[in-house]
């Protein structure tokens, strides 16, 4: 990246008492990116949030924002906003005072704190809503009042604490394109935390997968799904099919524990244990062996999936494991289609599979 | 489903019912009698004062009501200063009691859970012993040879022993040490509830710890504020053993004048208009001040 630098962060740790809520993070995060820490719950990357929003102190590490050191700076002094899951608008104010609270603060003078509240409502469709009061107000128009409170004071960095959680699915589909459109039209720099993995990949420019206070991969969501740095990574994004095993070395392939043949992985690799990890829509499932393939499993369907698009069949092999491979339904009524204990095939190119360590 | 429904309709009015019978019985019915007095005038003899309904052969003859005994309160200046120094007193240690309230109720509010029983069981802790007692322990502090003055003198600090028993001070000391936990429970439970992300979220909009308090901790917690102050301010107007203890010759409150009428000058009449006035005096401004913020809240809301 070589953007200028919104967040820096070098080895910041966290820790609760005997329990280390992040540790050792270093982290670059460019201006104008729209980033988000994703990992399951408690991995650290509230608190990792929180230290950057200044509610948190680093137990050791530096915190700099916008290349200012913000070690002993409190929250009411940096130049960021964050919006709370649960939004936390002030139930006593109206839309209208929620958002121009920030400015009051600033000392913002009045004339231009009303253009600006005006402009805030407007660009997140609340315009007619700035004399309500919060509890007047849905779900989707509380977290838009609680965004355009943030944006108003034009932070540097805008962090997101699971922004969408709080939304019904169909909400919260919508509202991910809507925070990607805001951001491009303001250009500020957005980290977002989340669980929520297709959340991540949908709206991200980059990821940070975390677990147990670590950054276990960063990368574009393509490159974080296709090329995991790490089972965990693989696991926790998208589903995976593993085959533990040893590469051989010498071109001699990969063993994979309880399958007959060697499989042939891409790439010149070192001996020794490893893991294959190909994803379910990359195996070709078919009744017949398919002529000239390599890595040509056999199984038996023993359940399928259906979810309208795509059908998750689960086929028991030989050795017993269960690979999952998932198919598009291309047809209305396809030919009678693989059902329950139907021998079928599957396989995969090389350039497919990305052997873990 | 009629049936079931009949009787979970009478279930419901039987619970309703019941505490506004009680009510009925044991506070309206008697605040009538004592309106009825009110209006009579004052004898000598049992009951010292006069019928108001003299009734002759099973019909009414003469129905005698006068209203010389509240045209009285307002000759007597004794019961007008009595009134203005008790909403004074009351007032002032309302005042005194919230601002020595709001820190510790905030301060319980703050503190880490477990820790929060026992500092709330401490506040409730002086109810454990008699009112009565309390108050008399005070007249032990606060006299000229007290536990006060011997603390002081033997400091250094004075060397008068100094005269606060049986002076409008000790009426104010004793009043704010015994209604002060009416005062921290509400404004605890209205502080307890505050959502701490509202102060976060100030924080982080640039408002320095002061300005969130003033801004967010302040507004929100106003219910509590205002359910403190009537709960001390409307007992201490009629407050009558703390002024009668730990007061002095020119500490005249009503509940005081309203026993000095009843009991030393025997004037029923005159003790029942006084009650009743004082009443009215306090209840009005109340009704009104809730009427007011019952139709604010509506407005709010619609």
């Amino acid at each position: 990246m070589e953007r200028p630098a919104a967040i820096r962060l070098e080895a910041v740790e966290k820790r609760f008492g005997a329990s280390t809520a992040v540790a050792g993070i270093d982290l670059t995060i460019g201006e104008g990116e729209f980033f988000s820490l994703l990992g399951p719950s408690g991995c650290g990357k509230t608190t990792l949030l929180r230290m950057m929003a200044g509610f948190e102190n680093p137990s050791s590490g530096r915190i700099a924002i916008g290349g200012a050191d913000m070690t002993g700076v409190p929250p009411y002094e940096r130049p960021v906003n964050m919006m709370f899951q649960s939004y936390a608008l002030f139930p006593h104010m109206s839309v209208a005072d929620n958002v121009a609270f920030g400015l009051k603060q600033d000392g913002v003078p009045r004339p231009e704190i009303a253009r600006r509240v005006a402009e805030a409502l407007d660009l997140v469709r609340m315009g007619d809503f700035g004399r309500r009061r919060p509890h007047q107000l849905s779900g989707g128009q509380r977290q838009r009042v609680a965004l355009a409170r943030c944006l108003v004071k034009r932070p540097k960095v805008l962090l997101l604490d699971e922004p969408l959680s709080a939304l019904d699915k169909k909400l919260r589909e919508q509202t991910q394109f809507e925070l990607v459109n805001i951001q491009e039209k303001v250009g500020i720099t957005f980290v977002m935390v989340t669980h929520d993995q297709e959340e991540a990949m949908t709206m991200s420019s980059r990821i940070a997968v975390m677990d147990h206070g670590r950054i276990l991969q960063v990368g574009r969501p393509h490159e974080v799904y296709e090329y995991p740095a790490n089972r965990f990574v693989a696991d926790f994004i998208g589903t995976a099919n593993f085959f533990p095993g040893t590469v051989l070395g010498d071109g001699g392939g990969f063993a994979a524990d309880g399958l007959a043949g060697p499989l042939t992985v891409s790439g010149d690799l070192p001996p020794g244990p490893a893991t294959v990890m190909v994803r379910p829509e990359k195996l070709v499932m078919g009744r017949e062996a398919p002529a000239g393939a390599v890595n040509v499993l056999s199984g038996t369907v023993a359940e399928i999936a259906y979810l309208g698009d795509v059908s998750i069949y689960h086929v028991r092999l030989a050795s017993g494991a269960l690979v999952l491979a998932t198919a598009a339904n291309l047809r209305h009524s396809a030919e009678p289609g693989l059902t329950w204990d139907d021998r079928v095939f599957l396989s995969w190119h090389p350039a497919n599979a990305v052997v873990l360590r | 489903m009629r049936t079931a429904g009949w009787r979970r309709d009478w279930g419901r009015r039987l619970v309703v019912a019941l505490p506004f019978l009680w009510l009925g019985l044991f506070f309206l019915v008697p605040l009538l009698i004592v309106g009825k007095i009110s209006l009579s005038e004052t004898r000598s003899g049992i009951p010292p004062y006069e019928p108001l309904f003299e009734i002759a052969d099973g019909a009414l003859v003469q129905v005698r009501a006068s209203l010389a005994n509240f045209a009285l309160l307002f000759e007597d200046d004794l019961y007008v200063g009595a009134y203005f120094q008790s909403l004074t007193i009351a007032g002032l240690s309302t005042l005194a009691c919230l601002l020595i309230g709001y820190p510790m109720a905030l301060g319980i509010a703050r503190a880490r859970p477990e820790r929060r029983s026992i500092l709330l069981l401490l506040v409730i802790l002086p109810f454990w012993t008699s009112f009565l007692i309390r108050v008399y322990a005070w007249m032990g502090i606060l006299k000229d040879e007290g536990l006060l003055n011997a603390l002081l003198l033997g400091l250094g600090l004075i060397d008068q022993p100094l005269i606060i028993l049986n002076t409008d001070a000790a009426v104010y000391i004793g009043i704010v040490y015994s209604y002060l936990p009416f005062m921290v429970l509400p404004l605890y439970a209205s502080l307890e509830k505050l959502d701490p992300f509202l102060l976060e979220a100030a924080a982080d909009l640039g408002a320095p710890p002061w300005r969130a308090f003033l801004a967010v901790t302040l507004p929100l917690s106003a219910p509590g504020i205002v359910a403190g102050s009537m709960l001390v301010f409307v007992p201490a107007v009629g407050e009558y053993v703390i002024p009668d203890l730990l007061g002095g010759g020119d500490t005249l409150m009503m509940g005081k004048a309203l026993w000095d009428v009843f009991a030393q000058n025997r004037d029923w009449p005159a003790a029942a208009a006084l009650a009743v006035a004082m009443l009215a005096a306090l209840a009005l401004p109340m009704a009104l001040f809730h009427h007011l913020q019952a139709r604010l809240d509506g407005e709010e809301r619609a």
